[in-house]
């Protein structure tokens, strides 16, 4: 299988491109190595995120590390994609054709097999502690690059409950979750029953109420709940709100993210992030194949591969893939050997895909062997993996973001797979 | 040991001071900081708050009344007893344990595996009993065989998922009967817990012979086939958290309800004493790595001892205190310093409870119920009525609450998303009408405006409206109200702003 280009050949490109002038490429020639041993240049391109992510851990074997005809192969087939080099499952047939936008990390791997602590490092790139609940990385993500409009939460979760919520960030950071992927929309759009100058009426009335109480109870719960309040006040009450009705999207659109719940999402995704939102994570799944592995992780397939391919295609043609990163995640992989039930247990080496916001397409870091059970090349933990995200949206890793209880950085130790850039 | 007489000797000397000894010891606190402790809370305001803590519902407006209404001097004392001593504090705090133990998150392989409808009954004759805490805890941990005839081994089956090991099973027990949080030794020797990974699996492996044959089964071989994933571990042999080994010869079941329950430590004490305090105050007595409270936690946990481990006793010593029962009007730094009365978010049950009644969600549960009676699909396990109540309070989390909250944690509903939910969402404001609910009986109870809208603040926040308030909201109604009969689209927006208040959400 073919890898990626060297380390060296992308090194000099990414400090080319961050001079850019021919007086910057000499001095490149000469200072490269040291400067970039580092690995700390943040490039920055993307603006925005959404992650793909996959409840319950998808087997890597029949998605996007597959092992045709071989034992731990399961009875799926490999097919081409439209990346040279790049071959995936054959349950994945529309990504495949997308597959030139994105690259893929076949060896991303921890030590840790349990759903919890492990759904909640790969939504934090923290292990869990007693003593400090760390931010959601898209609390993190908005908070470091900012608010582009007050009408709108920052960041979103749709379709389930994130294990993370803002942690140590101020309050208003945390993810605003909508966990019914039949209807996310369900909350924040106006109703019949209340529409919105009846909504204005009860808020004013409201208003009276609170503050009386508030005085009484000099209290940060009540502080917190009445900005709460206020938060979704603004977002219900302002224009922006329209960006949750994927009703508003052509039929010919909403049939190519497949106009089902989970496309819809995926739809509702893009409209967030082109009205202003940073970062948006999409669950769905119960990937927990412990059983009847091939026939649940098929259907599965089917049921995501339409919205992910149509999301690379519609960001790419809408030209915003370049600031827009998006990532095919889970918290671990699974066996590559099929247990008695038909199904495939925990396993800590997976694979994650990558793109826009500045990775270079059609990539593939680290190789897996021939059954899938050892890593051949290129490991790279979930601190890398972090390192890479944040290098992509041009967080600075070694940032404090608070001092209480303890200084926390943005991400502790990890080095960006600069092979990706 | 040390520990436990230090305890009992505060304890004698607090019970010397007052007859309540968490009087005694903040008394004590507080002439040393120059505090003041806030006022007592009014009639109303007191019995909100012990409403929703001991039997997780809030008063009706008649109750309300007639309590506010008594002038004896003892309607504290005597409202405290009924309700420790009500079917209706056992049923609130089955669901309460229930999502402890098991959480209500329960799915449809939950039901196959386990059989929640005998545990919940189980859970609740314990309370309504008072049986002794350190009996329910053996019998979680060490009761085997039939999930009817023994009920307390759903605990085990609901946690023998599709792990091989049964991690999450140590892990919630470790946290609950022994004071510990060990999840994170699993993975690496833990900093604060001071635990390494060999404790940790030493531990695990008390549950590692546990096995769901449809009745829980200690299977023989203890050590079963070695695990590939433990590396050099693979070989640790059972230890409690404190090294102690069981006694050969015993079933590691009984060895470790027996280990738990003679830590030295306390633990399993200390940690109920620590939940129930929580429980009342909203924050933890003596968390560890920060100032507060040990020695008094250490007196309470003596004094749970001393008296046969009855959780009644534990709570009506909280409840019948000056400190749980003063005015919750006050700034946080007195509330931190329990100068002032307790305000929390009220929990999910509490919250599930509370607006059950209020939007009649009975009415819907009761249709349900008797759907799947009449069913010929419906497996025999749901027609069990607490199998049945399982589900509702399932269904109304769904309809009521976002997923995935963690149990132990009061907090989901100050959030943006409950905010948007109970201002906006079309199912839940669409239960915010006047033909339906409270707002409805209200509305066919009382005629004149001024007694509607006094009627809905009390059965919502349980008291009547200041002079102000009943001025506001009567110019409201005059100025929102058409001529047409039946338009109660301004009493529709005033139930909206009580049930959005603060006042309302938070238990004060």
């Amino acid at each position: 299988m073919k890898t990626v280009k060297t380390c060296e050949c992308s090194r000099r490109g990414l400090l080319r491109m961050a001079l850019g002038t021919a007086v910057g490429a000499a001095l490149a020639e000469q200072f490269a190595l040291p400067l970039l041993g580092q690995e700390k240049t943040a490039t920055g391109k993307a603006k925005r995120c959404v992650m793909i992510w996959l409840m319950g851990a998808p087997s890597q074997i029949d998605t996007l590390d597959p092992k045709p005809g071989t034992e731990t192969g399961g009875p799926f087939g490999d097919i081409e994609t439209t990346a040279r080099g790049i071959r995936i499952s054959e349950n994945l047939p529309l990504l495949a054709k997308q597959m030139k936008h994105m690259s893929l990390i076949r060896t991303v791997n921890s030590r840790d097999p349990n759903h919890d602590t492990a759904q909640y490092t790969l939504h934090t790139s923290y292990r869990k502690a007693a003593d400090v609940e760390h931010p959601h990385v898209g609390s993190v993500v908005s908070n470091e690059l900012g608010e582009t409009t007050p009408d709108l939460p920052m960041t979103v979760v749709l379709g389930g409950a994130p294990p993370a919520g803002g942690g140590y960030l101020a309050a208003e950071r945390g993810p605003i979750v909508f966990d019914r992927i039949a209807a996310p929309a369900e909350d924040v759009l106006p109703s019949t029953n209340n529409p919105r100058e009846r909504l204005q009426r009860r808020w004013e009335l409201l208003k009276a109420s609170e503050e009386r109480f508030a005085k009484d109870h000099e209290d940060k719960k009540v502080e917190d709940r009445r900005r709460a309040y206020e938060k979704a006040y603004q977002v219900l009450t302002s224009d922006r709100v329209k960006a949750f009705d994927v009703k508003r999207e052509s039929d010919d659109m909403r049939r190519l993210y497949g106009d089902t719940d989970f496309g819809n999402a995926v739809l509702m995704s893009r409209r967030l992030l082109e009205a202003g939102t940073r970062f948006v994570e999409v669950m769905y799944g119960d990937w927990d194949t412990h059983n009847d592995n091939h026939n649940r992780v098929k259907k599965l397939c089917g049921e995501i591969d339409r919205p992910v391919a149509a999301l690379l295609q519609d960001l790419a043609q809408k030209k915003l893939l370049d600031e827009t990163l998006v990532l095919w995640f889970g918290e671990f992989g699974r066996t590559p050997r099929i247990n008695a039930a038909n199904g495939r247990d925990h396993w800590t080496t997976w694979t994650v895909g990558l793109a826009g916001g500045g990775i270079q397409p059609g990539r593939v870091i680290g190789e897996t062997d021939e059954l899938g059970m050892a890593i051949k090349s290129r490991p790279v933990n979930t601190a890398d993996l972090f390192a890479t995200m944040y290098q992509c949206l041009g967080i600075e890793t070694e940032k404090k973001l608070v001092t209480v209880p303890r200084p926390m950085k943005v991400l502790e130790g990890g080095k960006a797979v600069g092979e990706l850039f | 040991m040390v520990r436990l007489l230090a305890g009992l000797l505060l304890l004698a000397s607090l019970q010397e001071a007052t007859s309540n000894p968490i009087d005694a010891y903040f008394a004590r606190a507080w002439s040393g900081d120059k505090l003041t402790a806030a006022a007592p809370a009014g009639d109303y305001e007191f019995f909100r708050r012990v409403s929703l803590d001991l039997v997780g519902r809030l008063p009706s407006a008649d109750e309300a009344r007639a309590f506010a209404g008594d002038k004896h001097a003892d309607r504290r004392a005597k409202l405290i007893e009924r309700l420790l001593n009500s079917e209706e504090s056992a049923e609130f705090l089955a669901d309460l344990w229930l999502d402890i133990l098991v959480d209500h998150e329960v799915t449809q392989q939950d039901f196959a595996r386990s059989d929640l409808g005998p545990f919940r009954q189980w859970l609740r004759a314990r309370f309504y009993d008072d049986t002794p805490y350190h009996e329910i805890v053996r019998a979680l941990l060490s009761d085997r065989g039939s999930r009817r005839e023994k009920p307390a081994v759903n605990y085990s089956l609901k946690h023998l998922g599709a792990e091989q090991v049964p991690v999450k099973l140590a892990v919630v027990s470790a946290r609950l009967f022994s004071n510990r949080n060990i999840s994170c030794a699993q993975c690496h020797d833990h900093p604060f817990e001071r635990m390494t990974q060999e404790e940790f699996w030493g531990y695990v492996e008390f549950f590692r012979p546990l096995q769901n044959r449809g009745d829980l089964v200690e299977a023989g071989a203890r050590y079963g086939a070695k695990r590939e994933d433990l590396g050099e571990l693979q070989d640790v042999s059972a230890r409690h958290l404190d090294g102690r080994e069981p006694e050969s010869g015993k079933r590691l079941g009984a060895a470790l309800a027996d280990l738990t329950l003679s830590a030295k430590d306390h633990g399993s004490s200390r940690a109920i004493v620590e939940r129930l305090w929580r429980h009342f105050f909203g924050r933890r007595l003596a968390p560890p790595k920060s100032k507060g409270h040990p020695a008094l936690l250490d007196a309470l946990v003596a004094d749970f001892e001393k008296h046969g481990q009855s959780l009644r006793r534990l709570m009506r010593t909280i409840v019948t205190s000056q400190t749980y029962q003063m005015t919750s009007a006050g700034s946080e730094s007195s509330r931190d310093a329990y100068a002032a009365g307790p305000l929390k978010l009220m929990g999910a049950v509490q919250f599930i409870n509370v607006f059950t009644d209020i939007f009649n969600l009975h009415e819907m549960h009761q249709e349900m119920y008797k759907k799947v009676q009449d069913s010929t699909v419906a497996g025999q396990q749901f027609k069990d009525p607490q199998v049945m109540r399982i589900l509702f309070f399932r269904w109304s989390q769904e309809l009521l609450l976002p997923r995935g909250r963690d149990p132990e944690v009061v907090d989901a509903t100050g959030t943006v998303r409950m905010a948007m939910k109970f201002m906006n969402n079309k199912r839940t404001t669409g239960m915010m009408i006047a033909q339906w609910g409270l707002l409805a009986r209200v509305i066919s109870k009382r005629s004149k405006p001024a007694d509607r809208v006094e009627e809905l603040f009390l059965s919502l926040i349980s008291r009547p409206p200041t002079g102000e308030e009943r001025r506001e909201m009567l110019d409201y109604i005059t100025k929102h109200s058409s001529q047409v009969v039946g338009d109660y689209k301004a009493y529709e927006d005033i139930f909206w702003v009580l049930v959005n208040m603060s006042e309302f959400m938070f238990n004060h």
